[in-house]
């Protein structure tokens, strides 16, 4: 399972219970911008 | 404290328990015949990769026990009484979902070009003729993949705007028919030439929790 699919359904699709939540107006951009902050919190975790 | 929302159900005889995100338990908040699981929270959870696959693993774990459409990551609500307006607010929307997806599962389907192409020149018409070129060539791969629209419930792709990933897709499938929708994609992608296509699943249906067929 790669980290792109999950990030996809996790961040992008599902039932949206939270008004906060704007990634459902422009997933993909934003995806990609929580792709790249995810990312990088995930090597300083995994170099830490 | 808030109330961290995993999916939507119905209230069934199983019940709802063992543990959420941070080991917070789980449980039920009920609008008949709806039912929201909830864990409870003094914070939202961390934004982590950590952390998704965590909540992940739960939403799988109480899928697999419940009829369920997946509440997108980070659904926090102020408390009880916000979770019920929104079970009664939506009340039709969330019965439809569940209707739709009932006894189906998601796969999710990547095409990436075998060679990453890069669409440089050295002038912006060039640039713009490649990526649009890119973006035939990607149309005659999703032309390609059609077949496999009768043997799922429902299907959304979509063309990135990415010139790495051609096309992305994801589609509702019956639990049962999962063998032969992924031997379906292993086969055309034997077919296709200058692409590989990557299958994940199964999802629950993160993808059609709208509840519109398509």
């Amino acid at each position: 399972v790669t980290l792109v699919d999950l990030l996809d359904r996790l961040l992008a699709g599902g039932v949206v219970v939270h008004g906060h939540i704007t990634l459902a107006a422009a997933d993909i951009d934003l995806v990609d911008l929580d792709l790249g902050i995810l990312l990088a919190s995930h090597d300083k975790v995994a170099g830490g | 404290m808030s109330v961290l929302v995993y999916g939507i159900s119905e209230r069934g005889e199983r019940p709802v328990g063992g543990p959420g995100l941070q080991q917070r338990p789980l449980r039920g908040v009920y609008a008949d015949p709806l039912a929201a699981i909830v864990s409870d929270h003094d914070d939202a959870p961390p934004r982590t990769v950590e952390t998704l696959w965590e909540y992940e693993q739960i939403v799988e774990r109480i899928a697999h026990l419940h009829t369920m459409i997946p509440a997108r990551f980070g659904g926090l609500l102020d408390d009880d009484e916000a979770v019920i307006d929104m079970l009664r607010t939506r009340r039709e929307e969330l019965l439809a979902a569940l209707g739709h997806t009932r006894g189906a599962v998601e796969l999710a389907l990547r095409a990436s070009w075998q060679q990453a192409p890069e669409p440089h020149s050295q002038t912006g018409t060039g640039y713009m003729r490649a990526r649009l070129e890119l973006r035939r060539q990607a149309r005659e791969i999703a032309g390609e993949l059609v077949p496999l629209d009768a043997l799922a419930r429902a299907s959304r792709c979509e063309l990135p705007a990415r010139p790495q990933q051609p096309l992305r897709c994801a589609y509702l499938v019956d639990r049962e028919a999962v063998r032969d929708f992924t031997a379906s994609i292993a086969q055309l992608d034997q077919q296709l030439s200058g692409v590989e296509l990557v299958c994940t699943g199964p999802w629950p249906p993160y993808s059609f929790a709208d509840g519109v067929a398509e």
